[in-house]
């Protein structure tokens, strides 16, 4: 009997022990995270404002740790005594950080990232400097024109520089092509479809003739961020809606559908991305990033199974981040000379490329661009991806103005579609009506002409 | 006597006692609930407005604001469907559990808890995997079955997606209400069953007679708590379609079904590309108010037959 208290005793014991021990690991996870954002919060003091171009220390926020060790290597190169306090922060998480920084009044970063979706709203909340202006002076004539709306605020100023060029197309799977399209040659696609009702009318041919089993495109997600990014004028025009543009592609969205043009997937899910490795899907929209972080992802064993070829309606932008530096820095020279020696120069323009392969949007980079080609691509059959988006891509390329209602206009896009995917008496009228309302509910001052 | 003369000497003690306590208290909690009163008074955004605009932000939500009175309407329908459930549910399956049939009670209680010990966030997540139109446990299983021929778009259908959010709270909540009534029907005295047996009652009477009467109080704290509970739903159905299981994330679910007052606060002040604290305020507030009304009502409903034992 004492023996058995005993026990019982011993093992109570062990269980407080244990589940102390796991509440202390807690709280020495937790603390990691404290540290972190306390480090993040008050920027580095400065070190002399004589030297300031030359040395410093910055704060950047950002999501990619590992290409910024690759970029600061080479950047390190040609700045010594220039340091960056690099704090990972996601993507999914970065805009709202930024948000309750601004509301609580806490420091920002020196430099701030804008992924694409949300660089209307962050360039809208008034914390990045005007790279036009004092003391950075960019001449924004350097930059390739169509780059000019993609870095600029509604006061017109230049507010951000890119990270790379973000160029879009179609990926394509060969072998499905080849059976259903006659080719698989990227020119040959590209001349097959002069316009989007020729590609939906070719999609009913593929649709019939696999017997429901294979589709032009995954989702009608997939074929709006395609015609999305084709358009040239803004999504918003100040309150004023861009119903003409909107109503179009709410059409030719609906014929697609109505040609069953598209699997009625879920962009981005996971049976989206299992996709890739099954032969349903012919077509995806595709960005310069697309091969590294989605299609060799999704479909590890296929190598020479994918192409990139021109939509019809030519190329596009899609995605891409651009990096900017805060009005309250207290280090905006020595920002500058990180900003411009990564991004903004031929020096940059040479850091990018050495570190990360990564092509900067300045007329300067395109006046020779053999050096640029990747060389071929045995996952995509040999082609040579650079080559492709330099040749074939950026002569027909569109980019439109941002706005900060982006992201709202994307997730009113995302609702909408979803109901027009499965109802098939959801036209492109209704679809603009639901779609119209979605935005005014939290943008009531929103007119549509 | 040395009390008496004490209590004059030592009456700040007490409050030295409380103080650490109230001082966190007035900055983490009541600081914040009355600054939120005040924000919803303003149209405070982070574009650049701080204006203040006394009862506009009320007015705009209760006069022109289709999506609020959507979202409220919504959580009172699903509180409609789940908590007689729960109660019905809950009060039976207790009573089994506790009876002489079932021999490994922990076991019973353990599983039914656990769904409750769950994170919302969690189970909104493994219902979007669960009922995902094209990969999906309940679309395959359902066609194996044979029960249906086309996979169902479960959660891109209004109708559906309601029932899926009330299914997720009912069995959430289950074991939740199972372990108070298991409590409560312990705490009844042997005696009356015992009594109630002798009078030759049936199984039935006794539920209905004996122990539902006697569970009124713990009646009384399940109902009132699900109804603030209930308003203010939110995790649930935001995971549910938050887009990291379903792909595509659908801010109140198809055509609104699945709504909530507190995720229309969420969407006005933190996402997408409208940070409107002012907007949000208000709705939290007018939300508050709803509760309250909703609460007293229920309270009164409860107590009609006079005061209760």
């Amino acid at each position: 009997m004492q023996q058995e208290l005993r026990k019982k005793s011993n093992w109570s014991m062990l269980l407080v022990l244990a589940l102390c021990f796991t509440f202390v690991l807690s709280a020495c996870g937790s603390n990691k995270d404290g540290d972190a954002s306390a480090a993040s919060s008050p920027a580095g003091s400065s070190d002399g404002g004589s030297a300031a171009a030359e040395s410093g220390k910055l704060v950047e926020w950002g999501w990619d740790k590992s290409g910024h060790d690759k970029l600061m290597a080479e950047f390190s190169k040609n700045h010594p005594h220039i340091q960056v306090e690099y704090v990972e922060v996601s993507a999914k998480d970065y805009l709202k950080k930024i948000q309750t920084s601004i509301a609580s009044g806490s420091d920002l970063p020196d430099i701030i990232w804008a992924e694409a979706a949300q660089r209307g709203a962050i360039y809208e909340l008034n914390v990045l400097d005007d790279l036009g202006a004092a003391p950075y002076s960019f001449d924004k004539s350097a930059l390739l024109d169509f780059e000019v709306p993609l870095l600029t605020n509604s006061k017109d100023q230049l507010v951000a520089l890119d990270q790379q060029v973000a160029p879009g197309a179609v990926a394509y799977k060969r072998e499905l092509a080849k059976q259903y399209l006659g080719t698989d040659d990227p020119d040959q696609l590209a001349s097959m479809f002069k316009s989007w009702d020729d590609f939906a009318q070719k999609g009913k041919e593929v649709y019939d003739k696999s017997g429901g089993k294979v589709t032009m495109f995954a989702s009608l997600m997939d074929a709006y961020t395609i015609l999305s990014n084709q358009m040239t004028k803004p999504f918003i025009d100040g309150v004023s809606v861009n119903k003409t543009d909107m109503l179009g592609i709410f059409g030719q969205l609906q014929k697609l559908r109505d040609m069953n043009n598209e699997a009625k997937l879920s962009m981005w899910s996971p049976s989206w991305s299992a996709s890739y490795s099954q032969n349903s899907v012919i077509f995806y929209p595709a960005a310069n990033w697309s091969p590294e972080f989605v299609i060799k992802p999704n479909d590890k064993s296929s190598s020479g199974a994918w192409g990139l070829t021109v939509p019809p309606s030519g190329g596009f932008t899609y995605g891409g981040t651009s990096i900017g530096i805060w009005k309250g820095s207290k280090q905006k020279d020595a920002a500058w000379t990180y900003l411009k020696g990564m991004y903004g120069s031929a020096e940059g323009a040479d850091v990018s490329f050495k570190g990360m392969q990564a092509i900067l949007p300045l007329k300067s980079v395109f006046d020779d661009t053999s050096k640029l080609a990747s060389g071929p691509d045995a996952f995509f059959g040999g082609q040579d991806l650079n080559k492709f988006w330099i040749e074939k891509v950026f002569p027909s390329i569109k980019a439109k103005p941002v706005t900060k209602y982006d992201q709202d206009v994307y997730s009113a896009s995302e609702i909408v579609l979803q109901t027009m995917a499965q109802d098939m008496k959801f036209d492109a009228d209704k679809a603009f009506e639901k779609w119209s309302e979605e935005l005014k509910k939290n943008h009531p001052e929103l007119t549509i002409e | 006597m040395a009390k008496t003369t004490g209590i004059a000497r030592n009456d700040k003690w007490p409050y030295l006692f409380i103080t650490p306590y109230f001082l966190f208290y007035a900055v983490f909690s009541l600081f914040p609930i009355l600054f939120t009163l005040y924000l919803s008074f303003t149209d405070w955004d982070l574009f650049g407005n701080n204006n203040f605009t006394g009862f506009d932000n009320y007015r705009q939500l209760f006069m022109h604001d289709k999506f609020f009175w959507k979202s409220l309407g919504n959580v009172l329908l699903f509180i409609v469907c789940y908590l007689p459930a729960l109660v019905l549910f809950g009060m039976l399956i207790a009573s089994l559990i506790e009876s002489r049939l079932i021999r490994r009670k922990t076991f019973f209680r353990l599983s039914f808890f656990s769904a409750y010990m769950t994170t919302p966030v969690a189970i909104g997540i493994i219902f979007a995997l669960l009922f995902d139109w094209q990969g999906g446990f309940i679309n395959n299983l359902f066609i194996e079955l044979g029960w249906i021929h086309e996979k169902v778009n479960w959660l891109g259908s209004s109708g559906w997606a309601r029932w899926i959010v009330i299914l997720m709270i009912f069995w959430k909540n289950l074991g939740y209400f199972i372990m108070f009534y298991t409590a409560g029907m312990a705490s009844i005295d042997t005696s009356i069953y015992e009594a109630a047996q002798i009078d030759g009652a049936s199984a039935k009477s006794v539920f209905f007679r004996i122990t539902i009467p006697l569970l009124k109080p713990i009646n009384l704290f399940l109902v009132i708590t699900s109804i603030i509970g209930g308003l203010q739903l939110v995790e649930e159905p935001m995971l549910l379609y938050s887009g990291w299981a379903s792909g595509t994330s659908m801010t109140g679910g198809p055509d609104g079904s699945v709504f909530t007052p507190i995720w229309y606060m969420f969407d006005a002040s933190f996402s997408g590309s409208s940070f409107k604290y002012g907007k949000g305020a208000a709705i939290a507030y007018s939300t508050f108010l709803f509760i309250a009304l909703f609460s007293l009502m229920g309270i009164k409903w409860l107590n009609r037959d006079g005061d209760s034992k």
